[in-house]
């Protein structure tokens, strides 16, 4: 009986340990345990509001002046969906510039002549419903932009 | 404190069928077999050290215990490519054997590590398909997940277990947390309750499956629909534990789910909160109706012959 007793205990610290990750409040001395076995997450899906759509376009600029629009790369639609969520990322400062520089270096990847991408991020600004029924249509509004240009690595 | 302990173990650890566990292994891992055959298409694009996120970006921004597959290129001297198309191939093989029950708990681990090492290398990219998926996983490798409906079950499997009474307790419990906290948090927007939540989350072009726009002119159909879902999040906490709710319940998450499923396009998802809603609490449902089912088709094997007989004469 004291082995059940002493499972039941650990399932019961399990438990107290999700309510506190979903609170967002999970004990930093606990990190990898509760990173690991997914205790430390947040359910906030849509919450508190549904945040605006956000879309990338990446410009390519070869090296004899010609632009080229890079298409984002996804064939199926699970990627196409994991592309979207990284592409919501954008709007956190903190990855910002790393990921849109992550996004430039595939750009680069797909069009060796390209000297220079232009990464442009625009959010879908959709009208709230009574404004929308009133005639006033959605618009994509750039928020983000960023240059990369290519350096030569020399041997 | 002598009686609540009893009480506590009791309602903790009842001791009941493996088979609600073994319809959870199942779901998730056919559920992580249509996701894995989706992502194969894509694979390098998301995994490989110069896909959308690159690796040296995954792995600045990643907790350094969490394994990664830049440790199979330092340790090991794989190229990066092969080791994307290892870890890719070992996942869905260990898939391939928890889906079956042969060498469950070896393949429910194998799943899970290799499962972390994809989501690691993919950082940023991942949503609740993943998040479910790696806690469904950690539930299946501590639970013996194997005990029914599987190639490892033997005449010396024990049909009931408390061990089976606490995983699905588990989940249970982990669940209500989940739409709880989720239902909890969509109510302290105002979007929620004006409906403008559903607004925005059907007319977003990345979600958007059909053109909604009509719904504009009918708020209160938009406020009804956003009231609906917090009343089944955040309701589902309680009336799960209520034997005349609980039906009802089931069906609204399901139902929630198929919406999201049908109006977001988030079907995997809502195909993995459909398979854990179902086997923590609908399993007897599903039992019922597989019997009934089965029931139906012996009578008309039986009356076939029966049909067959007179025509022939």
């Amino acid at each position: 009986m004291w082995k059940r007793n002493l499972v039941i205990g650990g399932a019961l610290l399990h438990l107290t340990l999700v309510a506190l990750g979903a609170a967002q409040k999970s004990p930093g001395f606990l990190e990898i345990y509760t990173d690991l076995t997914g205790t430390n997450n947040g359910f906030g899906f849509f919450a508190p509001r549904v945040a605006s759509d956000c879309e990338i376009a990446l410009l390519a600029e070869d090296r004899d002046g010609t632009m080229h629009r890079v298409a984002v790369p996804m064939v199926s639609k699970e990627g196409r969906t994991r592309a979207q969520v990284s592409i919501a990322f954008l709007g956190i400062e903190d990855v910002r510039d790393l990921l849109a520089a992550s996004w430039a270096a595939n750009a680069f990847a797909q069009r060796a002549e390209a000297k220079q991408v232009t990464l442009i991020a625009r959010a879908y600004e959709l009208p709230p419903p009574a404004e929308y029924a009133a005639g006033q249509r959605p618009a994509w509004q750039e928020v983000y932009r960023a240059v990369f240009v290519r350096t030569e690595v020399r041997p | 404190m002598k009686r609540a302990l009893p009480l506590l173990r009791d309602f903790m650890a009842p001791v009941v069928s493996a088979r609600p566990l073994a319809l959870c292994r199942i779901g998730v891992a056919a559920v992580l077999l249509v996701q894995a055959w989706e992502t194969a298409h894509d694979l390098m694009r998301l995994f490989g050290p110069h896909g959308i996120v690159q690796w040296t970006l995954g792995n600045a921004i990643m907790p350094p215990w969490r394994p990664r597959m830049s440790w199979l290129v330092s340790q090991f001297g794989m190229t990066p490519d092969a080791a994307v198309r290892l870890t890719f191939t070992v996942y869905v093989v260990a898939l391939v054997l928890l889906l079956l029950g042969w060498h469950t708990r070896t393949a429910a681990a194998v799943t899970w590590i290799a499962h972390l090492t994809l989501a690691g290398s993919g950082e940023l990219t991942t949503y609740g398909v993943q998040v479910f998926a790696h806690i469904a996983l950690t539930y299946l490798v501590v639970f013996p997940a194997g005990a029914d409906l599987s190639v490892d079950r033997s005449p010396s499997t024990p049909l009931t277990s408390w061990i089976y009474g606490l995983a699905m307790r588990m989940l249970q419990i982990h669940l209500c947390i989940v739409y709880l906290s989720s239902g909890v948090e969509k109510a302290l927007g105002r979007q929620w309750w004006t409906g403008e939540a559903i607004w925005r989350a059907t007319m977003q072009p990345q979600f958007q499956q059909f053109d909604l726009g009509w719904t504009a002119r009918l708020p209160w159909l938009l406020a009804l629909a956003a009231w609906g879902a917090l009343l089944i999040e955040c309701g589902y906490a309680f009336a799960m534990w209520v034997p005349r709710l609980r039906p009802w319940w089931v069906a609204g998450a399901v139902s929630l789910h198929a919406g999201i499923a049908l109006f977001l396009g988030l079907g995997l998802f809502s195909s993995m909160m459909i398979v854990l809603t179902v086997s923590a609490w609908g399993s007897d449902l599903v039992t019922e109706i597989w019997l009934r089912l089965s029931a139906r088709v012996r009578a008309l094997k039986e009356a076939v012959p029966a049909l067959r007989g007179p025509l022939a004469g």
